[in-house]
Parts: structure tokens; sequence; C-alpha cells
């Protein structure tokens, strides 16, 4: 990773890059089921069924993303600083 | 982002966030039973069901079910009728004092819509979720509670923008959904403030601008009046309410002659709040889920019942129209309904997440400098720690 300003590593890491697909899947649930009926209703259903499953999936494994975070955060300390 | 610019950010989402909490959370509980309030009504209220007619059997002339409803109150006027999607087979009528009377002491009367006779007159005012519905809307307020709400509204939306830039250095040196356990129970309402918000963000956003859109609804239905009704009306705006009114059964036809691809979704007697003094407005409607919801008025005149004239609406009644859906929730089934129950859920979650943040920082000096610490994105906040169980 070269860019080594805050900025750059916010924008190109990975700190606001999921967030941006997530809100991009989001929209699209939002959307789709204005549009038509039928397979497009089961496209809205998806589209906001990703960001439910996220929060409940990252919210069950709590410790598994502590340690991970930390030896990423550790790492990241050291190659950066 | 310099030290400066992000502590500004900070006071934003801070003071934002603090005035509008409590409104919203207020917001979010009553919201929740109101997506589900047709669910919630046929659960809880019985309502006549109209007759079971074979397809392709005609409809009931529109003069018959108005005279049903006058029947039902004598001396009073019809200011709408409408037809519900869900309701195919029912004909909502509703009466006022006279035409000009406040819409909001409508009674509502349902009818068949084949026989043209009256089916009952629910209490929607009085039910528990036309009760949560005033409370959702107004605060029991009027217009004035319906602005106040649109104010906290947009706060809320500066507060998700706010929050989304302070995400960034806060995160900084975490992977994405980072919970952490078993340290200060603050950094554990932390993690799951800023994975809820980031998570649901794009959600909050559009429901909660929808729902300032909607708290404008008055406002701009008077500019239309006032913009494009005059407009297609010209000096014919002036004309008084006729003695007479042309009949309601040949109004709609003339509309539906002069738009064959839609469907008459309501109509405005002359003399209300969508209408003029001397016309009568029939709002035509399309299929599709988006044009089922972005009418097309068509301009009668309320004596003679002669087409006067047929428009698109202006950008800001199509906005309006828009935002409705997309904040109630309903274009999408019932599956769409649960989702956004949960994702209202996820709101309550990021607010009341927020609220003890700023509550522990306030209570305990050693955990302010904590939160702002981590808040900056430095991992190492050891020498900061108040001692577990300190509090």
């Amino acid at each position: 990773m070269s860019a080594r300003t805050g900025l750059g590593r916010e924008l190109i890491g990975s700190t606001y890059l999921l967030p941006a697909i997530i809100a991009a899947v989001s929209a699209g649930g939002l959307v789709f089921a204005l549009v038509g009926d039928g397979a497009w209703d089961a496209a809205s259903w998806l589209g906001l069924g990703i960001p439910v499953a996220i929060v409940l999936w990252c919210w069950q494994s709590p410790v598994l993303s502590s340690s991970r975070s930390k030896d990423v955060s550790r790492a990241a300390v050291q190659h950066g600083d | 982002m310099t030290n400066k610019t992000a502590r500004r950010w900070w006071w934003v989402h801070k003071w934002s966030s603090l005035i509008s909490t409590a409104f919203l959370l207020m917001l979010c509980i009553t919201g929740l039973p109101l997506i589900f309030s047709h669910e919630i009504d046929s659960l809880l209220h019985e309502e006549v069901e109209p007759r079971e007619v074979p397809t392709n059997t005609p409809r009931a002339n529109l003069d018959r079910v108005l005279a049903t409803a006058l029947r039902e109150h004598p001396g009073k006027s019809v200011q709408f009728i409408s037809w519900d999607k869900d309701e195919p087979n029912v004909v909502l009528t509703f009466v006022g004092d006279s035409p000009t009377s406040d819409p909001q002491k409508n009674k509502i009367l349902r009818i068949d819509a084949h026989t043209g006779e009256f089916l009952d007159q629910p209490d929607f005012e009085n039910r528990l979720t036309g009760i949560l519905f005033r409370l959702h809307v107004e605060i029991f307020a009027g217009l004035p509670g319906k602005l106040f709400l649109g104010l906290m509204g947009l706060l809320f939306v500066i507060a998700l923008i706010s929050g989304v830039v302070v995400y960034g250095p806060s995160m900084r040196k975490a992977d994405f959904g980072r919970m952490r356990s078993g340290r200060v129970r603050g950094v554990r309402w932390l993690d799951l403030h800023n994975l809820v918000g980031i998570v649901a963000l794009a959600w909050m956003l559009v429901v909660g601008s929808t729902g300032v859109i909607n708290t404008w609804a008055d406002l701009v239905l008077k500019v239309w009046q006032m913009d494009q009704l005059a407009e297609m009306l010209g000096p014919l705006r002036d004309k008084p309410i006729p003695a007479n009114l042309a009949s309601v059964d040949t109004v709609v036809k003339k509309a539906q002659e002069v738009l064959p691809d839609m469907k008459p979704s309501f109509v405005a007697f002359p003399g209300g709040l969508f209408s003029s003094p001397g016309h009568y407005v029939v709002f035509m409607r399309g299929d599709a889920p988006v044009t089922s919801r972005l009418l097309k008025p068509v301009i009668l005149d309320g004596a003679t019942g002669d087409f006067v004239d047929t428009r698109d609406m202006p950008w800001y009644v199509k906005t309006l129209l828009l935002s409705q859906p997309l904040h109630f929730g309903d274009y999408g089934g019932l599956p769409l309904k649960i989702l956004w129950g949960v994702l209202d859920i996820f709101t309550i979650i990021v607010l009341a997440t927020g609220l003890y943040l700023w509550l522990f920082r306030r209570r305990s000096p050693n955990a302010n400098r904590l939160i702002e610490a981590l808040a900056r994105g430095e991992d190492d906040y050891s020498g900061q720690l108040p001692a577990r169980g300190a509090r």
C-alpha cells in the first residue's frame, strides 16, 4: 500500500471501501422494488438483506473479529509509522 | 484531515445527534408498528367485507356511491373519493361538514364498489395505528409539530453525514466490523455504534431525508395549487363552487377517456384541498410501483363536467410522491416491510449506543480521554484506561 497519508489510506485502504460497497448494494435494494414487481421485489430483499446479514454476522462473532483486528492494527502500526 | 477539522466534525456530530436523539427515538419506536399498520389493523379491527362478485362485474355508478354516503350523513359534503390498491372492491368516501371544512375532520365511509351499498365507517383516527400515526407525524401538534419533526429529521441527516466523516479516523487502524469484547464497556458500545451506523447508513439517509420531505407535504400541495393548478385554470380559477355539481360518474369517465392507460386513484371535489372552488380534479395513476405513485391530475369543470386540462405534476410534487413509498417501505411486499423493521431497530441501536457513549464520557473524565483517543484511531490507549470496575 503506497498511500501513506491519512486521506489516501482512508479512500484506497479498507476504511471506506467496504462501507461504500454496502451503501451501493443498499441503494439498489431501496430502488429495485420501485421499478417493478416479482423479481424486482426479490432483488430489493437481497439488496437490503445483505447489510442486515453483515451486522448480524459481525455481532455474533465479537471475539473472532476482536483478535483479528488487533493483529491487523498492530501490523498496520508497524508498517505505517 | 487535520486535528482541527476533525474536532469540528466531532462537534457537529455530537450536537446534531444530541439535540435530535430523543425525537428520533420516538420516531423509530412509533414508526416500527406503523410499518405494519395494515396488518395490525386487520388483526385488531373487524371490517365489513365487500360482496364477492365474479370478475368483470360492472362497478356501481359513482353517483349512487355518493348518494349512499350522503344518506348516511344528510346535509354534508363529499370532499374526496378514493380507491385503495389493496382493496379494489371498496370505494372510500370522505365526508366533511362542507366542501371547504377541515379535511382532517372528515368521516371516512367504506362503500361496496359493485353494489354501491354502505359497508362501515371505521374510526381510523382513534385506532392504535391512528394515534401512533399522529404522534409520529406531528406529535399531536398539527402543522407546527410536523415542521418541527422535519427540523429534527434534518439534524438527523446532518448527524449521519458528520458520522461518516468521523468514522474514517475512528476506524483508521481497525478491521471493518471489529467488535472488541472483554474490555471496557464503552469500547464495545463504540464498536457497535460504528458497525451498525455505517452498515445501515444508506437506509437511514434515505428514510430520514424522505421523512423530512414528507413533513413539507401540506406546503408542497399549497404551492402546487398556486402554481401549476392556477396556471392550468387561468382566468377560470376564480369561479365559485357550483350550486349543482356535475355528476361525479361522468367526470371520472371523462378523465378515463383523456388518459385511457391510467386508472383513477382519487377524486377531489370542488373547493377542497386538492382542487379549486370551481373544478373537480381526478388524480390518475399507472400500474407499476413507480407510476402508481406518480399521480397525474385531470381538471374538469365542476358544473358541466367538461375537460379543462391535464399535465404531469411538477418536479416538487413528484419528489414528494416518490418520497412516500421510500419512507413507508410499503412497495415490496411483506419481506421488505420486515427488513424495514429490522433496519428501524438498527437505527434505535445507533441512537441508543450514541447516547450511551455521550453519557459514559460525561460520567468519567478518563473514559472521555479514552474514547477520544479511540476516535482518533489510537489503538494503544492502555495508559488512559480506567481500571476495570472503577466506575
